[in-house]
């Protein structure tokens, strides 16, 4: 819990410095908004080996808990690295862009675990996802604005769905909100197959989604 | 200036800021070979809908739309007729 109340205030920090006062409650409040979920197939999906994606300036790594502990990585967004801490304890993985040693920016996934217990993500709710043994979920990615520009989102969804698909899961769920265009071109990069889009309305915590009627 | 021009020096001097050392042909890669990445498109977007007074909706805004300064020209022109 005070973790919880520790990333809302770093992020309120955070947004009020770059987006402005406005921008605060827009994740968590908003009136018909269209998500478009995404699926990736990951078995015919054309992905790198690890490692090959990495330039002089950036890397792309998997953030383990080993590493935040030992203090391997500082994050230039303070709330991602209370984030990042917040999620690896809920079973989450990250997946991350580096320079030097600092995370300049962040991408979550969940997957069905082999006990066959289920992890879960309100997002799926929202989307109507029902994840099956091989498949993840990509959620929450992140790049700061002054590193944006840079060609990063594509590599680092990259980097999560190569090392997914090396795992052996089979497809990767995820979602953008149409609105926002830089991760609506992201996913149009990178070739996701869009699922049928939904409207969906949140007041903080109550979320209202349903499938669009063509 | 031909709606293919207009792209080509918006693309130019606003997107790469001149620092492209040959000149920019129709059919050149603009996507596929990182000339333009995803602030450029949207960079981009921006000054097609205020340029030509047109709107491009989001199920166009796709990767083959944007490859060349002769897909651009297609898709403008597109609702240019509309």
């Amino acid at each position: 819990m005070l973790t919880s109340i520790r990333i809302v205030f770093h992020q309120v920090i955070e947004t009020l410095a770059e987006d402005g006062v406005k921008n605060i409650f827009r994740p968590r409040v908003f009136w018909n908004r269209w998500a478009i979920p995404v699926e990736m197939d990951l078995l015919t999906a054309n992905l790198p080996l690890a490692g090959q994606l990495n330039n002089a300036e950036f890397q792309f790594v998997e953030i383990t808990m080993d590493d935040l502990q030992t203090g391997k990585w500082i994050f230039a967004v303070p709330s991602r690295g209370l984030k990042a801490l917040r999620n690896l304890k809920q079973g989450f993985r990250g997946f991350a862009v580096a320079k030097d040693s600092t995370i300049v920016g962040d991408l979550w996934c969940i997957a069905l675990r082999k006990d066959g217990k289920a992890i879960y993500h309100p997002d799926l709710r929202m989307l109507d996802i029902v994840c099956s043994l091989g498949d993840a979920y990509a959620f929450d990615m992140l790049i700061p604005s002054t590193y944006r520009g840079k060609n990063l989102a594509v590599p680092l969804q990259k980097t999560l769905q190569a090392a997914l698909k090396m795992e052996g899961f089979q497809r990767v769920y995820g979602y953008y909100w149409e609105d926002n265009l830089p991760a609506l071109w992201m996913h149009r990069m990178l070739k996701f197959k869009e699922l049928p889009k939904r409207r969906v309305s949140r007041f903080f915590f109550i979320l209202k989604s349903k499938e669009e009627v063509v | 200036m031909s709606t293919s021009d207009s792209i080509r020096d918006f693309i130019t001097g606003e997107i790469l800021h001149g620092t492209l050392k040959d000149p920019l042909h129709d059919q050149d890669s603009l996507i596929e070979s990182g000339i333009i990445d995803s602030m450029g498109v949207m960079t981009l977007l921006a000054f097609l809908e205020d340029k030509f007074s047109i709107q491009i909706p989001g199920d166009e805004l796709l990767p083959e739309n944007f490859e060349s300064i002769s897909t651009i020209t297609t898709l403008v022109d597109r609702h240019l007729v509309r």
